[in-house]
């Protein structure tokens, strides 16, 4: 409607300060920053979002599988609860405090990250993420180590072993 | 299979039932896709062998692929069709068998690929003699020693 140049209010119904839209709501407004800088805090980074797909730039450091479930599960509550708290505000005139949301986005993530199978690795920052989000922490398998012989062939027979091996290109010039 | 922003390079070590060393040889092949590389180490292996008049030839790969692909040709790329099915004629003159070895065990061949890569020509190497890059996998090798394998779950 606003394209059609049709003027109608528009009022985000949680800081009943700025337009509403889905940039404002999600990332701009008050209260989707208190969550967004609790999972900063939790994660101790900082991102500036400049669209939403940025949120998917929390995932890229290199987290172990477990970790990152419960991470993309945290960003997915945060977004699932700034969605529930708009439409409680708008449609049944309640309010939501952001501590009471995070108490809800740990408790679900905690299911998440609780039925999942993957592993976790040692490391003191995915340790306090997953005790924070009440995850309970899967160590890995340890590996199977198996012993592995080249065999020499029969009187008179030839063995050939070959291999094709790659590497990354290491002459940039080739590139132009 | 194409990862087109790497190069190949093809290599294979020849040993006799001593596991004494008869010759190896790397070839360097450009960005190639794994495949590729794999493949033309096998036929290369094959047209040395049937000119060197070796009789018995047991051909180990790491890549369970071309272990296939000596069962059906259909994996062979349009590119290798033709240089294919003229090394499957130069089988028919030597007793030939194919395995697969696991990467570990194949460190031998692994670490000469080096030596292809360092050379970025793209005419055969061929040498006679135990190039020092290989010559402690090598020597791990003729004595039995074992590498070691580790799987994660």
């Amino acid at each position: 409607m606003k394209t059609k140049a049709v003027s109608n209010p528009s009022m985000c119904s949680s800081c009943y300060f700025e337009e509403e839209s889905t940039f404002h709501l999600f990332f701009r407004c008050s209260f989707a920053i208190k969550l967004w800088n609790w999972l900063f805090s939790l994660l101790n980074t900082f991102i500036q979002f400049n669209s939403v797909e940025d949120v998917w730039l929390l995932l890229k450091r290199n987290w172990s599988h477990q970790c990152k479930l419960v991470i993309k599960s945290c960003i997915i509550n945060i977004l699932n609860f700034i969605w529930h708290k708009r439409n409680q505000t708008r449609f049944q005139d309640k309010t939501l405090h952001w501590k009471s949301a995070i108490n809800g986005i740990i408790a679900k993530t905690s299911i998440a990250g609780n039925k999942t199978t993957k592993a976790d690795r040692c490391d003191m920052l995915e340790f306090s993420i997953l005790k924070a989000c009440k995850v309970n922490i899967k160590a890995p398998n340890a590996p199977s180590v198996k012993e592995v012989f080249w065999f020499p062939p029969l009187t008179s027979w030839i063995k050939v072993n070959t291999d094709g091996e790659s590497i990354k290109n290491p002459v940039r010039a080739w590139h132009f | 299979m194409e990862n087109p922003s790497k190069i190949q390079s093809e290599l294979g070590i020849f040993r006799d039932s001593d596991g004494v060393f008869i010759g190896c040889f790397s070839q360097f092949l450009g960005s190639k896709d794994a495949l590729h590389a794999e493949l033309v180490a096998a036929m290369t292996t094959i047209e040395i062998a049937s000119l060197k008049g070796f009789q018995n030839v047991w051909l180990e790969s790491d890549s369970q692929l071309v272990n296939l692909t000596f069962k059906s040709n259909s994996v062979v790329p349009w590119c290798l069709r033709n240089k294919w099915q003229n090394c499957l004629v130069r089988l028919r003159n030597m007793r030939f068998v194919v395995s697969h070895i696991y990467r570990e065990a194949n460190a031998c061949a692994d670490s000469l690929a080096n030596l292809g890569l360092s050379f970025p020509f793209f005419e055969l190497f061929w040498s006679d003699i135990i190039p020092d890059l290989i010559r402690g996998e090598y020597i791990r090798n003729r004595l039995g020693m074992p590498n070691f394998r580790f799987n994660i779950f």
